[in-house]
């Protein structure tokens, strides 16, 4: 009975059950809020549990904005051609501008971020960094640095993060630098997590530099190698997430309160990183691509206990 | 000079005549020439008798009849087609369909990338806002028979409105009746949206 109320309070007055509801017993009646969720839910599983969790106030914009994230990074992966990517980038920057005019498309992603941008006051610099790094990813082919990584996780995962803090109406340099390192975590983790996804297309995306330094051949990480040198490049990049990790962990006492639930991705990164361990750092390990049963649990208990 | 040049061509012309029975021999000796056709029927007594044995009690019929019935029993190669169809890879590119969204609004917002985009051309779109403010088209022609079934339409569209369904049977008898116009790929997009929704699904986050 206690646990019951103690969660009751921690989740909110409507709570899950509302969203859940929505979109488990409305199936033919659906508002732009609901395709959010229903998009995130689908591509981005993790993010949408991390979500739910947040504070009532910013969950649908945090559900705008990550919705908005899944919308613009899966453009690489339908298109064949450079070309067709860059114009529909280009859509959603014009979009973007047009957001800002209060004359939105009626798009149901767009529409959503255009309210939550009205509503929270989301700043523009990192929805256009959030386009700027697709459209440049779309043109290059492997990062050739760690730190071109860390440079495209920093406008990526960590500009999510930024967002999200914003949607839930905090502002505070301590959660920025800690959000900037859990993102270029979880920029890391998100790398090594679509290797073999990358590989099956014979596509490389690991950092070269990395790769070089190990005598990792292009062709061993197409084939899924599970040779000693792919371990211990796959263990360089984990170490570099782990540190990072970390760092965002260290930061933890400075932050606000309120704050540490939008921090729960960090869960997310720590959960892969420990299973990567335990698979060897064979990062092509069957068990890596499962989905893990218990991490809405997990989750959960972290945001009770407010640490992450 | 001339008995050295009449020397030196009775010279070769031995040659010749000492290499070419050589040559001709070694081919003969070389080639192995095989019997191909299965030669004459053995005329022993036991051979003669079970010959007859076996055109009296035809066991070639019965032999044959006993393949027919094991292929009974077996499952066939074929497919019943018009009834049932052949796998389809979820990227296959078919007819064309116009999607909406669950609240049954139409997805296209006529930004005309996939006009833009199409290499042959056959797409026509008129837009003009609506009474809302909301941007839609009044007019989305695909000429079926300038379409080149490349998918770029398909690739190009920010709010995945234009979609290739993975409907094969669209054949049709005049050439009109391939003018599609918007009514007939939104009807289109309401017959195979759960097909098209299925195909389109992507299960994580890879950027």
């Amino acid at each position: 009975m206690k646990l019951v109320h103690r969660s009751s309070k921690c989740l909110g007055k409507h709570g899950i059950t509302r969203i859940f509801q929505r979109f488990y017993a409305s199936q033919t009646k659906k508002t732009s809020t609901d395709y959010c969720i229903d998009i995130v839910r689908r591509s981005d599983y993790e993010g949408f549990l991390c979500t739910l969790l947040l504070p009532e106030h910013g969950r649908t914009s945090a559900m705008a904005i990550r919705a908005f994230n899944v919308e613009i990074a899966q453009v690489q992966d339908t298109v064949t051609n450079k070309q067709i990517g860059l114009m529909r980038l280009q859509f959603w920057k014009d979009s973007l501008d047009q957001l800002y005019k209060e004359a939105a498309p009626k798009q149901p992603v767009a529409m959503e971020l255009g309210r939550a941008i009205h509503s929270k006051n989301l700043s523009r610099r990192w929805l256009t960094k959030l386009i700027e790094a697709r459209e440049r990813s779309l043109e290059e082919k492997a990062p050739m640095t760690v730190k071109a990584v860390e440079e495209y996780a920093d406008c990526t995962s960590s500009a999510v993060m930024f967002l999200v803090l914003e949607s839930v109406g905090i502002r505070d340099v301590h959660a920025d630098h800690a959000a900037s390192h859990l993102g270029k975590a979880l920029g890391f983790t998100t790398l090594l997590r679509a290797t073999p996804y990358h590989a099956s297309l014979r596509k490389l995306n690991l950092p070269v530099e990395v790769l070089a330094k190990h005598k990792v051949s292009e062709e061993q990480v197409y084939r899924g190698s599970q040779e000693q040198e792919m371990k211990d490049a796959v263990f360089e990049l984990a170490s570099l997430a782990h540190q990072h990790l970390d760092k965002a962990r260290s930061l933890s006492s400075s932050l606000p309160r309120p704050a540490l639930s939008v921090f729960l991705p960090a869960l997310v990164c720590d959960n892969y990183l420990t299973g990567l361990q335990r698979a060897h750092f064979n990062v092509f390990d069957a068990k890596l691509q499962q989905k893990a049963h218990l991490l809405p649990a997990k989750l959960w208990w972290k945001k009770l206990r407010g640490t992450y | 000079m001339a008995a050295l040049w009449r020397a030196s061509k009775s010279g070769s012309s031995l040659l010749m005549h000492l290499a070419r029975p050589a040559a001709v021999t070694q081919s003969r000796s070389g080639t192995n020439y095989i019997q191909v056709n299965p030669g004459d029927p053995s005329m022993d007594w036991k051979d003669i008798t079970d010959r007859a044995a076996g055109t009296v009690f035809i066991t070639e019929l019965v032999r044959g009849a006993g393949v027919v019935l094991g292929h009974l029993f077996k499952e066939p190669a074929t497919i019943n087609y018009p009834f049932e169809k052949g796998p389809l890879s979820p990227r296959f590119r078919g007819e064309h369909a116009l999607r909406r969204y669950p609240s049954g609004e139409e997805r296209c917002i006529a930004c005309k990338l996939c006009e833009a985009i199409c290499p042959a051309q056959a797409i026509t779109i008129e837009a003009e806002p609506r009474e809302d403010g909301s941007r839609r088209t009044t007019r989305y022609d695909i000429d079926m028979s300038k379409c080149i079934y490349c998918g770029f339409c398909q690739e190009a569209c920010p709010v995945d409105a234009i979609v290739e369904g993975p409907n094969f049977e669209f054949s049709t008898e005049t050439r009109e009746e391939m003018l599609y116009n918007k009514e007939k790929l939104l009807s289109n997009g309401d017959k195979w949206e759960p097909e098209i929704a299925a195909n389109l699904q992507a299960d994580h986050l890879y950027r």
